[in-house]
């Protein structure tokens, strides 16, 4: 389904900044250094990341599109499918790759638990948040979905929300309604998947599903963007 | 002989303005095809469309799609990358290194070494490219990078690649073209073969062509 042409030609046109690149250092210098300190709790480090996945995800495509940056990759493609999947794998790539560095260090810290990044919840979470970030950017430009969902967060925090929000998912009981309850704070706010345990397990295996499906369907949106967008130029002088 | 591109009643639409109108078009494998009209006429629009990068409303396009490379487009300088540095962009097309500005961001470059810088993208490998689209691609070069690119047009032509490139400069055009085809609101209205006319005439009678396509756009 990846074409090397068009992800080595991604990879370089959807570089991550220097300054990305070095907040994801740090969160794995931070990480090793709870594995010695605080090895039993190691949420903040996978919740620091979903938050900065929603920046380094959001990649971007119209915009540059518009100004002709993927043309040469684009030129004479019948389908955009396959590049469209490229663009989303090497946007969503390095916050995978450092949510799988975190969840190394929780593995080696652990004394033989589970790591909580490779708990279904949590990589459930980073997909949705992946997904989500990708496909939020795909008509917009670098950055938007990551600043939308901190707005969003701000406001939630702010206004008393988001208290409620986790008191909401935690308080979900094993009934169609309890788990309807936790849906909407999960889509919402989806750390509280990583944050917060106290769900009973039921109800996160159909959260995690709903949330892979939500997680599905943000990408199809992203995808189909992609392949109907029209690639008009626009002069930028 | 093959027909990497074929364009057949065409039409392109953007809001309710044409931008393209039933237009019929093909080049053959060796061969230059010079397309020419005023601003606003459907140039770019018409190579995007060959390219496959816009969406045509009605009509066939008939071109090399799948290899990458086999279909090669540049839309000018204004459309590489600003922020990606010229060793990094030449390592990805397969181009040698420059040392001298390798460490630049293209968007640091000046207009026409990022126009030359392009137009090496597409020059890479001649032997693979079936179908080559240019826009404008004499804009900001220096005559030294003129004669180059007129040069690497001529080799496209010998490596049998079908060339379709779009430009206000007749005079170059009028040196490597075989053929020309005027366009103007968004219509074919003119086209002149040269392959058989002797050089140093070329021009005139291209210019003498556009005059003609000019007023035959005129209300």
């Amino acid at each position: 389904m990846i074409d090397s042409v068009e992800a080595r030609a991604l990879a370089v046109l959807l570089r991550p900044s220097l300054s990305m690149l070095l907040v994801m250092l740090l969160l794995i210098v931070w990480t090793g250094y709870l594995t010695v300190t605080a090895p039993d709790d190691l949420r903040g480090p996978y919740i620091v990341l979903l938050l900065c996945q929603s920046f380094s995800a959001a990649t971007g495509y119209a915009p540059r599109a518009r100004r002709g940056h993927f043309d040469q990759v684009l030129a004479g493609r019948s389908s955009r499918v396959r590049f469209a999947v490229t663009h989303a794998v090497m946007s969503t790539a390095l916050g995978i790759i450092v949510w799988l560095a975190i969840s190394l260090l929780d593995a080696l810290s652990g004394g033989g638990r589970f790591p909580l990044g490779l708990m279904p919840r949590a990589v459930a979470a980073l997909v949705y948040i992946s997904a989500l970030a990708w496909a939020l950017s795909v008509p917009f430009s670098k950055y938007t979905a990551g600043v939308l969902w901190l707005v969003g967060a701000v406001a939630l925090a702010a206004s008393g929300k988001l208290m409620a929000l986790r008191n909401s998912y935690v308080a979900a009981g094993e009934t169609w309604a309890g788990i309807w309850q936790a849906v909407g704070p999960v889509l919402l706010f989806p750390p509280l998947m990583v944050a917060e345990p106290s769900a009973s397990s039921s109800v996160v295996i159909v959260l995690v599903v709903v949330v892979v499906a939500a997680a599905v369907a943000s990408s199809w949106a992203g995808i189909a963007f992609v392949v109907r967008y029209s690639l008009s130029l626009e002069d930028v002088e | 002989m093959k027909t990497p591109c074929r364009l057949i009643e065409v039409s392109k639409r953007y809001g309710r303005q044409w931008a393209l109108q039933t237009v019929t078009l093909a080049a053959e494998s060796g061969a230059i095809v010079g397309v020419v009209g005023p601003n606003g006429a459907g140039k770019t629009t018409l190579l995007r469309v060959a390219a496959r990068l816009i969406r045509q409303q009605s009509g066939t396009v008939d071109v090399p799609s799948g290899a990458v490379g086999a279909l090669r487009y540049f839309a000018g300088e204004r459309t590489l990358p600003p922020d990606v540095r010229v060793r990094r962009w030449r390592r990805l097309w397969g181009l040698s290194s420059d040392g001298r500005i390798g460490w630049k961001r293209i968007g640091a470059l000046s207009r026409g070494m990022r126009q030359r810088l392009g137009l090496e993208t597409v020059f890479t490998q001649p032997q693979s490219a079936a179908l080559v689209l240019l826009d404008e691609p004499w804009e900001g070069l220096d005559p030294d990078a003129s004669r180059w690119l007129s040069e690497q047009l001529l080799g496209l032509r010998l490596a049998g690649a079908a060339t379709i490139v779009s430009s206000h400069r007749i005079h170059d055009l009028a040196a490597v073209c075989d053929r020309c085809v005027f366009i103007n609101v968004g219509r074919i209205v003119g086209e002149v073969d040269v392959a058989a006319t002797f050089p140093a005439h070329r021009a005139t009678l291209l210019l003498d062509a556009f005059e003609q396509s000019r007023k035959s756009g005129e209300p």
